[in-house]
C-alpha cells in the first residue's frame, strides 16, 4: 500500500510519534498497523478509527 | 394517490424486506405497514425500519422489519403510502410471506449491499450465536466462549478474509464485545464469516431457529445475507435466506 503524508501523520497523532517509529523499525504495533489499513482505505481516520486505535494501545 | 406496487422476500426467522417498486410515483412519502396472520396483527408500523434513499432528502423504497409471532401461519402484509403534509393515504397494497427455519451444515453470514450484491464494506462482528428456539432460546451454537477457530468439537468457524490474529473469526464467539472478527482491508469476495457444524459430531444437523449478533461499529455494511450450504461449497447450492438490516453496536435478534 501508498500512504499519504497526510494518512501517516493522522496515525501518528494517535499513536504517538514512538511507537510509530518502532513499528516502522520492527517492533510490530497492532494499533499502527490497523490504524494504516484505516487511514489507507478511508484517506483519513474517524472518530470511530481513533476510538479503535486506542483500544488496542 | 397512487397505489404502492411491493415486493416482499425473506421469511428466515421472520426477517421480511419490502420493496416499493413504484417509489418514483411520490414526491415525500412516507408508508404504513401491518402484518397479520389470520386476524392477529403480527407487525405494527412502528416496528418498521426505513432507510434515507440515497439523496439523504426523504424514505428510500426499503422497509424491513422482524415477525417474531410465533404463528407459523402466512402473513398478509398491506402497505399504504402517504405524501408528507397530505391528509390522503392510498389504497393498500397487500403480499404474503411465512416465517421459516434454518438448517445447514455450514451457515454463512455476508456483507451486502441493499439489493444484495456482495460489497467490500467491510463486517466486523463482536459477537454472534445461532439458536434452537426463538428469541435467542433453547440451545446456542457455539455451545461455548471459543479460544480458537476449532476449540469447540465438532464446531469449526472460518471466515473469507480477517485483518490479524487479533480479529480472528472465533473472537466473534469468544463472548467478549472488546473484541471481534474484522474483516478490515477486504474483498467483496471475501467478506463473510461462517459457523460449521461437523457430521462427526452432529450427524443430525440442528435446527436454527433464531441468531443473535452484534456488530461493531466498525462494521461498514448496511446489511448482510445468511446463506446455508451442506457441502460448504457455496457455489450454487446454498440456500439464501435472505437480507438483514445491520444495526451496530446493538445486539439484535433475528427469529
Amino acid at each position: 500500500m501508498r500512504y499519504t503524508q497526510q494518512q501517516v501523520d493522522d496515525v501518528i497523532a494517535v499513536t504517538g510519534a514512538e511507537l510509530f517509529i518502532n513499528h516502522v523499525l520492527g517492533n510490530y504495533s497492532e494499533a499502527v498497523a490497523t490504524g494504516m489499513q484505516l487511514s489507507h482505505d478511508e484517506d483519513g481516520l474517524t472518530p470511530r478509527d481513533i476510538e479503535t486505535i486506542e483500544s488496542l494501545m | 394517490m397512487p397505489t404502492p406496487t411491493i415486493s416482499v422476500e425473506g421469511g428466515t426467522f421472520g426477517a421480511i424486506s419490502i420493496t416499493v417498486t413504484n417509489a418514483s410515483s411520490y414526491t415525500n412519502p412516507n408508508y404504513s405497514v401491518q402484518s397479520k396472520a389470520g386476524g392477529t396483527v403480527t407487525v405494527l408500523d412502528s416496528s418498521v425500519t426505513r432507510e434515507l434513499d440515497s439523496s439523504s432528502n426523504h424514505i428510500g423504497s426499503l422497509l424491513t422489519f422482524v415477525d417474531s409471532n410465533s404463528s407459523t401461519s402466512q402473513r398478509t402484509v398491506s402497505v399504504k403510502a402517504q405524501e408528507f403534509g397530505d391528509k390522503i393515504q392510498s389504497a393498500a397494497a397487500t403480499g404474503t410471506y411465512t416465517p421459516s427455519n434454518v438448517q445447514n451444515r455450514y451457515l454463512r453470514v455476508r456483507g451486502v449491499t441493499s439489493a444484495g450484491a456482495d460489497t467490500s464494506a467491510r463486517l466486523a462482528i463482536s459477537e454472534i450465536r445461532f439458536w434452537t428456539a426463538a428469541g435467542g432460546t433453547g440451545t446456542k451454537y457455539p455451545t461455548t466462549n471459543l479460544t480458537s477457530n476449532t476449540s469447540e468439537t465438532g464446531i469449526v468457524v472460518n471466515a473469507g478474509h480477517f485483518y490479524s490474529a487479533t480479529y480472528a473469526p472465533f473472537k466473534a464467539c469468544d463472548s467478549s464485545t472488546n473484541s471481534m472478527w474484522w474483516a478490515l482491508g477486504t474483498s467483496a469476495a471475501n467478506n463473510w464469516w461462517q459457523i460449521h457444524w461437523e457430521s462427526g459430531t452432529y450427524s443430525n444437523k440442528p435446527i436454527i431457529e433464531s441468531m443473535v449478533v452484534k456488530f461493531n461499529s466498525q462494521t461498514d455494511a448496511s446489511f448482510f445475507s445468511l446463506k446455508g450450504s451442506d457441502t460448504g461449497a457455496f457455489s450454487g447450492e446454498e440456500t439464501d435466506y435472505g437480507i438483514f438490516g445491520i444495526i451496530e453496536n446493538t445486539t439484535q435478534t433475528f427469529g
